[in-house]
């Protein structure tokens, strides 16, 4: 029967740890293009613009229902015929575009869930467009957003484990490459996914923490 | 923050030790035996497709190939049903680890490391490791000509020739990819010199691709090919090994290596690139 050897956990520990750090980062550089795609994303769908509102659309759309894993071999392989993307690059950029859909469903809700009377009431006071959006519905939208928002992240994190197929050395690429030298898969990807537990749960107690200071101002 | 961490701590712990309970539950089930395999009437072998000419998916999306017509070769011998299942290669051994397949064909090199958790067969093909070649880098004739910095090498991750890059090239960067389909493509887009794999796949892929690689298929090591079974069942191993020395000798085995590595007639079955 398989038994268990936890020693070979500290023995690959360092290219464990290397991998976090690529997961990390590749993690934290998606969720701030994600974002900014997501408000690029979100202003196209409310905007008064008919032209501006189909891009918006086409954009959720297609990335919402195809999966990731075939944007990322997509973007890897595929456009790769074309244009030279490293792994890290080809990788932040498909799981950018991915949680950006997401996100620009998630903000648009949220600015839409603020009754349109709070728009007019802002407006019949002599605020612009702007200064509507920016003082008075953007503070509310940002508590509702900010829930939906902490788990997008979370996803996203573990998401980011896709992207070992296309070798970059993240955290499941590390433990893949792990197991198949000592065969220790139950250990391995206990360790591993305990990893992912304490990124994904960092994560949702930071957002927790920010959503107690906002609610302070209530 | 200090009461959550204890929570975490807790929390972690109580899983740490039901799933090592659970984990050690397992082993109170009985080894699949050969009569046990008789017995259920069906053997689940497990394979990695898209590794040429050993398996591979036909245009009708039906699996064929050299380890194909051997896994159907043991069942008729063990007159008994043969079931598939495709795994990534690196996902094979703890496939059996784990007794989800009775045992694996796919063109699993015999090693030392691998002896370590799983049994295998006597030795049903013998192989050896060769180098796919970007056209882009001309003029590499051995595998040092491969090993210098700035060089990325691709592999199919676990398979022999993963281990033996990893190990053989200092300079070289090992870049590991889930099968060999991609880590030819990584070549194709000129993202990476070479690929190292098996002679029949290189011949192969070359074959398939021969605009824009070349091959060098003089073998840098020599490798023996097993059918893998779990750990500690010698019936089955020895019913295996049983049939691997009849079917080396048959007549079968030579039509098969002759259809698949000489005449290669299957080529037009399979889909691939045309001119």
């Amino acid at each position: 029967m398989y038994q268990l050897h936890f020693g070979v956990l500290a023995e690959y520990m360092p290219s464990i740890l290397d991998g976090l750090l690529v997961t990390i980062k590749i993690s934290a550089l998606s969720i701030v293009f994600g974002t900014a795609m997501g408000i690029i994303g979100a202003l196209c769908r409310i905007s008064s613009s008919w032209a501006l509102r189909t891009v918006g659309n086409i954009y959720v759309e297609w990335i919402r229902n195809t999966p990731l894993l075939i944007q990322i071999l997509f973007i890897y392989f595929g456009l790769g015929v074309f244009f030279s993307l490293s792994p890290v690059t080809a990788s932040v950029f498909a799981l950018a575009f991915f949680s950006g859909a997401y996100i620009t469903e998630i903000i648009r809700a949220g600015i839409q869930s603020i009754h349109r009377g709070q728009r007019e009431a802002a407006l019949s006071i002599g605020m612009t467009e702007w200064q509507a959006m920016r003082l008075i519905i953007l503070p509310q939208a940002i508590k509702r957003i900010l829930p939906p928002l902490a788990g997008q992240f979370i996803t996203l994190v573990k998401d980011s484990s896709l992207v070992s197929v296309i070798a970059v050395a993240d955290l499941t690429y590390v433990a893949k490459n792990i197991v198949t030298t000592t065969f220790r898969a139950f250990e391995v990807w206990l360790a591993i996914a305990a990893f992912y537990f304490i990124l994904s749960f960092g994560l949702s107690l930071a957002v927790r923490k920010l959503e107690k200071r906002l609610a302070e101002s209530d | 923050m200090k009461h959550y961490l204890k929570k975490i701590a807790a929390v972690v712990a109580v899983g740490m030790l039901t799933l090592a309970v659970a984990g050690c539950g397992g082993g109170e089930k009985k080894d699949a035996t050969a009569d046990a395999i008789k017995k259920k009437g069906k053997l689940i072998v497990g394979t990695a497709t898209g590794y040429y000419p050993f398996e591979m998916a036909d245009k009708n999306g039906q699996l064929v190939g050299f380890d194909i017509d051997v896994a159907k070769a043991l069942g008729k011998e063990l007159g008994v049903e043969i079931e598939f299942q495709n795994y990534a290669f690196s996902g094979l051994i703890p496939a059996l680890q784990a007794k989800k397949v009775d045992l694996v064909i796919a063109g699993m090199t015999i090693t030392d490391k691998r002896k370590e958790v799983v049994d295998f067969s006597e030795t049903y093909f013998k192989s050896g490791q060769a180098m796919l070649v970007s056209k882009k880098y001309p003029g590499v004739k051995k595998w040092e000509d491969l090993d210098k910095k700035g060089n990325v090498i691709a592999v199919s991750m676990g398979t022999t020739a993963d281990q033996t890059a990893s190990k053989m090239f200092k300079n070289a960067e090992v870049k590991k990819f889930d099968g060999s389909a991609l880590a030819g493509l990584e070549v194709l887009n000129g993202k990476a010199v070479a690929v190292i794999h098996e002679v029949p796949w290189v011949a192969i892929y070359n074959r398939m691709n021969s605009e824009a690689t070349y091959a060098v298929l003089e073998p840098f090591t020599t490798e023996e090919l097993g059918i893998a079974v779990p750990k500690g069942n010698a019936a089955l191993l020895a019913e295996v090994n049983k049939f691997v020395k009849k079917y080396k000798a048959s007549e079968e085995y030579k039509k098969a290596y002759a259809y698949w590595f000489v005449d290669m007639k299957w080529w037009d079955s399979v889909p691939q690139k045309k001119k």
